[in-house]
């Protein structure tokens, strides 16, 4: 039955089994090699946007509703192309049936793409609370809790949340090898509390562990812009510029897919070395 | 087996869930696709899968959006997300545009066409989109592109991607 059904799936991704629904036995459904199986197809032969990928996982889902995983493989596309209505939908599904795993999926979704930062800090605290000192994607939920209150405008409570992601990665791995987003995160939330000697201070430790950084570089000429300190800000909003323009960027997975907050873009760079001019 | 021709019969493709639709016909846009000049390959693929994100941060598009909203005296009547696709050519110009509106519990909602005008006017506006991309050391003729506006509390809070 298991193979039937695979085969079916193989050679017809735009069919619909619908009968099958009522038929497949939910041990079939709750086979791993089965399932892993079916996701191997999937991203063997389908392409992601495409409307195939769609109709193949809506064939398996017809068979198994309750395989949380494809319904986050058919959300994951849509809000890659901004269809957030069939993405949150389809995730929805995968919440309820896996909170655990799938919940923090949203809020990362919700933070990263969507860019609805209240709806993925209130994903993010559940998260916490089910999974206490949890993260996913290299990062701490207190790391992605950091960057939606720098979405929302309130530094301070970034800097809360950032400093318990950095204090986390200390206690883990040690002191010195916290991530450099982390502490560039950490750095931009303190020089928007106007804190600037503890923003100086993250910013450069981000510089020190990935020197053409253009982010951490670009805000760290900018702080030495409002300090006045010309020379430093020119340096590093060159060494900004320089980057960025060789291809140098944050290295976060899905800055391939969209900016994170905050992120620099060559016009905010020369827009900010255009403003040294005005200087003296 | 016996079973099999039976299924056969009901082998007709029933989505899960409803596509979104796309309401780009509704507000006037522009949905016909612009040709491609020297083309040998029609295929329309992906910005992420061509390097081809706006080079233009999202935090200037959110600025510059607000000031053109502001020039206008137009305001967002509702929260939620409204988001364009469009197909990028190889002269850097969009054509075949989508539309799609959510509320911000992410139900599909409507804004109004003013709105979505001045916001359609915002998007052709953008004149730096990437060309002479290459995928597989081919030229790549068209790709596909969004943008997503959200709206909060009567101003745009961020665009994406």
């Amino acid at each position: 039955m298991a193979r039937l059904l695979l085969w079916l799936l193989n050679g017809t991704a735009t069919l619909t089994l619908t009968v099958f629904g009522a038929t497949a036995p939910n041990t079939l459904c709750h086979n791993e090699q089965w399932r892993t199986e079916v996701t191997q197809h999937l991203f063997r032969h389908y392409y992601y946007p495409g409307p195939e990928w769609q109709h193949y996982c809506d064939s398996v889902l017809q068979i198994c509703p309750d395989y949380d995983y494809l319904w986050q493989m058919k959300a994951m596309p849509a809000v890659k192309m901004g269809i957030y209505e069939l993405a949150f939908a389809s995730l929805s599904h995968a919440v309820v049936l896996n909170r655990e795993k799938q919940l923090p999926y949203q809020a990362f979704l919700k933070c990263t793409f969507a860019k609805d930062y209240e709806g993925a800090l209130l994903d993010f605290e559940e998260s916490e609370r089910m999974i206490s000192g949890g993260g996913l994607m290299d990062h701490s939920f207190s790391f992605y809790k950091g960057l939606c209150y720098l979405g929302l405008n309130d530094p301070q409570k970034a800097v809360d949340e950032l400093e318990k992601d950095i204090l986390q990665q200390t206690k883990r791995s040690g002191k010195g090898n916290e991530h450099y987003n982390s502490l560039f995160y950490l750095g931009l939330a303190y020089l928007l509390s106007k804190e600037y000697e503890q923003a100086e201070a993250y910013l450069k430790a981000s510089i020190k562990a990935y020197s053409r950084f253009p982010d951490a570089n670009f805000y760290l000429g900018r702080l030495y812009r409002i300090q006045r300190r010309k020379t430093l800000a020119a340096t590093h909003l060159q060494i900004a510029k320089d980057a960025l323009q060789s291809g140098a960027s944050m290295n976060e997975d899905n800055n391939f897919y969209v900016d994170y907050p905050y992120q620099a873009g060559l016009s905010d760079i020369e827009k900010e070395i255009f403003a040294l001019c005005f200087f003296d | 087996m016996k079973l099999f021709p039976v299924l056969l019969l009901f082998c007709l493709y029933s989505g899960m869930l409803p596509a979104q639709q796309n309401k780009a016909a509704d507000y006037g846009l522009d949905t016909a696709l612009l040709p491609c000049h020297n083309c040998t390959d029609s295929r329309i693929s992906e910005y992420f899968s061509v390097g081809g994100k706006y080079p233009e941060s999202s935090m200037s598009l959110v600025h510059r959006v607000n000031v053109h909203i502001a020039q206008k005296h137009i305001t967002p009547e509702q929260d939620g997300f409204i988001t364009f696709r469009f197909t990028i050519n190889n002269d850097g110009k969009v054509s075949a545009f989508r539309l799609y509106m959510v509320d911000e519990q992410y139900k599909a909602t409507r804004f109004s066409q003013e709105f979505i005008g001045a916001l359609y006017q915002f998007v052709c506006g953008l004149q730096e989109w990437k060309t002479k991309l290459h995928a597989r050391e081919k030229p790549v003729c068209y790709y596909n592109y969004y943008l997503s506006f959200r709206c909060k509390d009567g101003k745009i809070t961020s665009v994406a991607p």
